[in-house]
């Protein structure tokens, strides 16, 4: 009976001490009497022990991937080149076309003569580092390639004639907003500004050139897969794999 | 949850394997036929035929000129059938002046040796029109061998070596004087526009004489047609031939055909 009195009375202490989200101690039955015994014994060492708001706020951060961790790779592909949606100056979208627009003899033959092959991509091929600073912010930087290729050949023999190639590389610096972070899953908000070079079958020129991820999700912990909805030259659909560490 | 998520980076991955493999076709070609190259290079011949039979027309026409005695009738022909505004003589030389729509003259000068190519005499014949030629005519043979040492402008150039004979029909009637005019030999047109050094040449060897009536047009001809463009280090080879009885032509290039009209497009 005294042990019994002795117990609520330190248990009554003991909850002064720690604040409505503490966690609660139930003492109804011989196992948590036994408990209580216990507790009324290390007494001190319990209440130091005892997790804080703040502390409980960094056990949730800390099983919160995106947030435990500082450091992100990341490696991704986009679909629909983004560049020439945007409505900045014709230097994106210009196009050389020298047989198209000549009128010569020589070059409305070759207009027929040759073809356009089927013109094939690899658009918005991403890999990003970005280094978290804030809770909800990170920065980094962002490489993007494009590449895409397209043959001129022959109407009849298919012979080629040449090869048209298109590079595009970019360097972004990237800001990066989480805005929902779960254990799993996490939403976030990105913006990267850089120069791209844009090389091509008659010539090499430096554009400025942004990547926005509108809308981005990541789902995984350490290991996630993401998507984003975005514009500019990572693409308008992107999706791929990153690490935290 | 922890398999779930890997379910779902899986997902992802393989998501992002198959758009990548989708997105990898931006437009698909488009292989068109190749009738509009040699429609084209058919046309350019077709062009040069069609500017030196109105030349030899003009030339033959003018030369039978000179059977007609009476002052009258031969204005009359000059007026209906050469179509000419004035002719001068210079010595030897004849300047025929045309008119055109646009109410400029240009001027035909034929240059002879004092007599008629019809009885052997050697005749020059240019003309200092948008499409300026230069050509001669000497009896060769049973026919007359014609030579274009120039034809076109300073871009695009035309020589011609032809072998010709001609036959004329005048109608009691009403006078009209009907050419029919048959010549083979060969064409070659070089064109400049695109590269001085690596110029574009067309060479035309008739293989079938080409036949040319005053009223109808080209009413026969074959033609192998070889086409070099040097800029682009490509050959055309393309055969035309004129079907005598329906006036169209067929044009073969690399085992394809196609038949069209012939147009007749020079008018001077």
């Amino acid at each position: 009976m005294r042990e019994f009195r002795v117990t609520i009375t330190l248990l009554l202490a003991l909850a002064l001490h720690i604040d409505a989200e503490a966690q609660e101690i139930v003492v109804k039955d011989a196992a948590q009497q036994s408990v209580s015994s216990y507790v009324a014994s290390n007494y001190a060492a319990i209440v130091s022990q005892t997790p804080t708001q703040e502390a409980k706020h960094s056990l949730e951060q800390a099983q919160i991937p995106s947030l435990r961790y500082k450091n992100t790779l990341s490696v991704g592909y986009g679909l629909l080149f983004g560049a020439v949606y945007i409505p900045l100056f014709d230097m994106y979208t210009k196009e050389y076309n020298d047989i198209a627009y000549n009128t010569s003899l020589s070059s409305q033959l070759a207009d027929s003569r040759y073809y356009w092959s089927t013109e094939r991509a690899f658009t918005g091929i991403t890999i990003e580092y970005s280094h978290r600073i804030k809770s909800w912010f990170a920065i980094g930087a962002k490489g993007v390639v494009s590449f895409k290729t397209r043959a001129k050949r022959h109407i009849s023999t298919n012979e080629l004639l040449y090869r048209d190639n298109t590079l595009l590389a970019a360097a972004l610096l990237n800001m990066r907003f989480d805005w929902f972070c779960r254990k799993t899953v996490t939403m976030y908000t990105s913006l990267g500004i850089g120069l791209m070079t844009h090389t091509d079958y008659y010539e090499t020129y430096v554009l400025p050139m942004y990547d926005a991820a509108w809308v981005g999700i990541t789902v995984g912990r350490r290991l996630y897969g993401y998507a984003e909805f975005g514009g500019g030259i990572g693409g308008l659909f992107r999706v791929g794999m990153g690490y935290r560490f | 949850m922890r398999a779930l998520s890997r379910y779902i980076v899986r997902f992802a991955a393989i998501a992002a394997i198959v758009t990548a493999s989708v997105a990898c076709t931006l437009s698909e070609g488009y292989r068109h036929s190749p009738v509009s190259l040699c429609r084209r290079i058919w046309n350019d011949v077709n062009y040069d035929l069609s500017y030196i039979n109105i030349i030899l027309k003009k030339v033959i026409l003018f030369d039978h000129m000179f059977d007609i005695e009476d002052e009258a009738e031969r204005e009359a022909y000059i007026d209906t059938m050469l179509h000419a505004a004035s002719i001068e003589q210079s010595g030897d030389t004849y300047t025929i002046r045309y008119i055109n729509e646009y109410n400029t003259y240009h001027t035909q000068v034929i240059k002879t040796s004092g007599g008629r190519f019809s009885q052997g005499d050697k005749w020059e014949v240019s003309y200092d029109g948008g499409l300026g030629y230069l050509a001669t005519i000497t009896a060769s043979g049973s026919g007359y061998k014609v030579t274009f040492s120039r034809l076109y402008d300073d871009k695009s150039n035309t020589t011609a070596e032809l072998e010709m004979s001609y036959e004329l029909t005048t109608y009691s009637e009403n006078s009209d004087t009907l050419v029919d005019i048959e010549y083979s030999g060969h064409l070659a047109m070089t064109d400049y526009t695109e590269s001085i050094s690596r110029p574009l040449t067309i060479a035309t060897t008739i293989t079938r004489p080409v036949k040319y009536n005053g009223n109808y047009g080209m009413t026969g001809g074959a033609f192998d047609i070889v086409c070099r463009d040097a800029l682009y280090n490509s050959t055309d080879h393309i055969k035309a031939d004129i079907n005598s009885s329906t006036g169209l032509v067929t044009i073969e290039y690399y085992g394809s055909r196609w038949t069209e009209d012939v147009k007749n497009r020079v008018n001077l």
